[in-house]
């Protein structure tokens, strides 16, 4: 049963010769560890989330079967929808501001430019730190006294301008998405620098050649090109959208007032303070779905222009 | 209207004419919108892409540097100008986070947990690609699908679930219980990336080693493993980030301050810190975030390469 080259693998038979019972059981024997960890640990849980989500469950007495109840009650529940309606703006804010400016800052880095490298390094070190050191630099830096965003504001006279950034339910949201798209725009920028690797030099100089300035060949040439780079870079940042859980928690908890109450956020309240497993597990499913028919609104999309 | 030339003389008059008009556009071609304004505008874009690059440089380096000035700062001159820088500089944070926020602890932790699930997710990542890769048989399609579908779906969407399997396994409050759902939850991409790796290797190697009398495993060690190299430092770094980082499952997991990773302790500690100790959540943060910057400062090409893989290749 090896693939393509058949003769190496007669041969092979006739020097080794396992059992024919080994040879039926041994490529399960190669996939069983990995699949084994991945069923017990992601596929099951995916799958008892469905079952739970049709029961009342607190986690401790026996689950008492309620049918659509949990959902009917997702439905109707405005906190959810709210928490969902933010999950909506911070995707499209943090989706159009990490592409924009990192597709901005590759294009600027992708030529012969001194300290070209180094720019690159920097611009990627908060992709490897935790969202939770992020979360505590900035909520330290949003503070109203002693933070450095209104320090700052002082010390060039506009006093006036200083905001209590995360305790305000007008700027709280606006603040936390700043810090998602300041993490991750370095992310958003290799890929677009391994984008732009693959555009071929002569479609420049044949535009030049061509009387193209500078604008159309970006529009012309460099956004056609990276299509599917901006589509997986419009994916990662819509999925991160939906399941951000970390910054929020550290930063705001959901507050003030419920003003960065996310999806996410309410499921763990509702599981883990309020026990109300089969409840959460029912949100957890319509995030499921949510998350299930963007991805491939954004593959339809994406595709479709790619051809 | 035509104009006819008569005489020899007015023929060469015309000539002479039209030969200075040729140079003079000749000449206007090479000076007006040509050469003197091209390196003008050149110029301009460059100093403009600098100043570009410069601002979100500074953007991205400036809380970094105010981190460090903060944190040598006392609190009382910390809390009078966060900006100003300290004229003697206090290492006395420094010890502070060392022993009252217990950072080596939860370091120890972290590297654990990280190293436990990348020695993890490879062993399992490269012997499920090598099956997946080497044979066909009956339902191959299905598990690789199974795999590739979960790329999508985050952690956070199953974690009740999880909680109660990690719960009845007795794995709560157990660094194990962080190490199985971590290497489950980098598996996908592994596998996918180490699948893609093995199916370009050309296929004589395996059966040339197996013409020699090797069995698949000594195939899968001798000559397939050494050659995977490149794709078993990607599948290390991006696991080892996440393990390292990953904070919504230690959260919800672990519940003694002995056994929590880097992200949980250092989350405790911000929340039980009185508002204005700002130099002291400064230098923990510092201390916190060292060990890894280190290694991403050694290793950048690596890390960049490893934690895009699954963007750039999928």
């Amino acid at each position: 049963m090896s693939r393509q080259s058949s003769i190496g693998w007669l041969r092979a038979d006739i020097v080794s010769r396992p059992s024919l019972l080994l040879r039926r059981v041994e490529p399960y024997l190669w996939v069983a560890p990995a699949l084994c960890v991945l069923f017990l640990f992601t596929h099951l849980p995916i799958l008892l989330e469905a079952v739970l989500s049709l029961f009342a469950a607190d986690g401790f007495s026996a689950p008492r079967f309620i049918g659509p109840n949990n959902y009917l009650e997702v439905l109707s529940n405005r906190d959810f929808w709210d928490a969902i309606n933010h999950n909506v703006l911070y995707a499209i804010a943090t989706v159009a501001g990490k592409v924009v400016l990192s597709l901005i800052l590759a294009v600027l880095l992708n030529r012969q430019l001194f300290g070209r490298n180094v720019f690159r390094t920097i611009l990627f070190l908060p992709v490897v730190l935790s969202f939770v050191a992020i979360g505590v630099l900035w909520t330290l830096f949003f503070n109203f006294d002693y933070g450095i965003l209104n320090a700052l504001l002082k010390a060039v006279g506009l006093k006036s301008l200083r905001q209590d950034w995360l305790g305000s339910a007008d700027t709280a949201l606006w603040a936390v998405i700043f810090v998602d798209i300041w993490k991750w725009t370095g992310f958003h920028l290799v890929i677009y620098l391994a984008g732009l690797q693959s555009i071929p030099r002569d479609l420049y100089e044949a535009a030049l050649l061509d009387g193209a300035n500078a604008f159309q060949r970006f529009w012309r040439i460099t956004v056609p090109l990276l299509r599917p780079f901006t589509a997986i870079n419009i994916l990662l940042a819509s999925l991160g959208a939906f399941s951000v859980f970390d910054l929020i928690y550290v930063m705001t908890q959901g507050g003030p007032f419920k003003a960065t109450n996310v999806a996410m956020v309410e499921i763990y309240l509702q599981a883990f303070q309020f026990n109300r497993f089969g409840y959460a597990g029912a949100m957890s499913i319509v995030l499921l779905a949510l998350v299930a028919a963007m991805s491939v609104v954004i593959l339809r999309i994406t595709n479709a222009k790619t051809n | 209207m035509q104009r006819r030339i008569s005489t020899y003389a007015e023929r060469d008059h015309v000539k002479n004419q039209a030969e200075q008009l040729l140079r003079m556009s000749r000449g206007l071609a090479q000076t007006a919108p040509g050469r003197s304004t091209r390196p003008f505008r050149k110029a301009l874009a460059n100093t403009l892409t600098y100043v570009i690059l410069a601002t979100v440089l500074s953007c991205v380096v400036y809380p970094f540097l105010v981190l460090l000035n903060g944190s040598l700062k006392s609190e009382g001159d910390f809390l009078a100008n966060p900006l100003s820088v300290p004229l003697v500089p206090q290492f006395d944070n420094y010890a502070y986070a060392w022993n009252a926020a217990h950072i080596p602890t939860y370091t120890l932790n972290s590297a654990i947990v990280a190293g436990a699930t990348v020695v993890l997710t490879l062993v399992l990542a490269a012997t499920a690609a090598f099956g997946l890769s080497q044979f066909r048989f009956k339902g191959s399609r299905v598990i690789y699908l199974s795999f590739i579908l979960l790329l999508t779906i985050p952690v956070q969407i199953y974690i009740i679930p999880l909680y109660i399997i990690v719960v009845r396994l007795k794995l709560a409050n157990n660094l194990l219980g962080l190490v199985l759902p971590y290497t489950a939850g980098s598996l996908p991409l592994a596998v996918f990336l180490c699948r893609t790796y093995f199916d370009a290797l050309p296929v004589e190697l395996v059966d040339a080693a197996r013409i020699d009398g090797c069995n698949h495993v000594r195939a899968f060690v001798h000559v397939v493993l050494p050659l995977a190299k490149p794709i078993i430092a990607t599948v290390a770094i991006f696991t080892f980030v996440g393990a390292w980082n990953e904070f919504f499952l230690a959260l919800v997991f672990i519940h003694d301050p002995n056994l929590a990773t880097l992200p949980l302790g250092l989350q405790a500690f911000f929340i039980n810190q009185y508002q204005t100790q700002f130099p002291q959540l400064f230098a923990t943060l510092i201390v916190s975030i060292a060990p890894i910057v280190v290694v991403y400062l050694v290793l950048q090409r690596q890390f960049m390469a490893g934690l895009t893989a699954g963007a750039v290749r999928g």
